[in-house]
């Protein structure tokens, strides 16, 4: 048996709801909030275990 | 897996990693996103993938189409595969990171990251470059992670051997 997993194609709206969904879970914040950090310089020279994953994310931050 | 054009490349690189997932859980979804004109993004749902009782899996992979001269490939440009506490998801267990074209980070080289070593959680302990499927292999041996069906070692194997017979780097 081989199965294969469903296939979201996400569009701005889904998009959008994972960017919120991936900083709340990996960082407790907002995807507002994790922005407006970040180009603050929140995580100059800091790096929470989350951060990368998060980044994945928010291709236009890095 | 090469194809004939970007289209099949992206398909065949993809449909792999969506046949490994169900390997770990049968109801596992994958989410794609064409980040921009040439940048396409396949990932777990940042709700993550149920790995085992007590984990979670992230996952999340850009690629971008190159043309040689007979064929077309995804070429990775940044990858991580992340394992959280299922209950707690902040408490990140393992962490493997590649992001060679970070704008923030200057570590180019691929690397794993284990935060419960805490002295040295934030170090970057070299890799060889990893897939999906090593992941999945890790849980199955290490972490005690049951495969979900009867024959997802079986497909697991067999896509990490195709990858590794088809990828351009060692």
């Amino acid at each position: 048996m081989t199965t294969v997993a469903e296939t979201i194609e996400l569009d701005d709206t889904a998009w959008a709801a994972e960017r919120e969904e991936a900083a709340q879970r990996f960082l407790g914040l907002s995807a507002e909030d994790f922005i407006a950090g970040y180009k603050a310089g929140a995580y100059d020279g800091f790096e929470p275990d989350g951060l990368m994953a998060v980044l994945g994310f928010f291709p236009e931050l890095d | 897996m090469p194809g004939r054009n970007a289209r099949e490349a992206w398909r065949n690189f993809a449909d792999p990693i969506k046949r490994v997932v169900t390997c770990v859980d049968l109801a596992a979804r994958v989410t794609e996103r064409q980040i921009d004109e040439n940048v396409r993004r396949i990932a777990a749902p940042a709700s993550g993938i149920p790995f085992g009782t007590a984990l979670s899996l992230n996952f999340g992979i850009d690629l971008a189409p190159v043309e040689g001269n007979t064929d077309w490939r995804m070429t990775t440009l940044k990858y991580d595969y992340t394992l959280v506490l299922a209950k707690q998801p902040t408490e990140i267990v393992f962490g493997w990171h590649w992001h060679p074209f970070s704008k923030r980070s200057s570590v180019t080289y691929p690397h794993v990251h284990v935060p419960s070593a805490s002295a040295f959680k934030t170090k970057h302990i070299p890799t060889g470059r990893i897939s999906l499927e090593d992941v999945i292999v890790f849980g199955f041996q290490e972490l005690g992670v049951l495969p979900a069906h009867e024959n997802a070692l079986h497909v697991v194997s067999k896509v990490m051997g195709n990858h590794k017979a088809n990828r351009s780097w060692a």
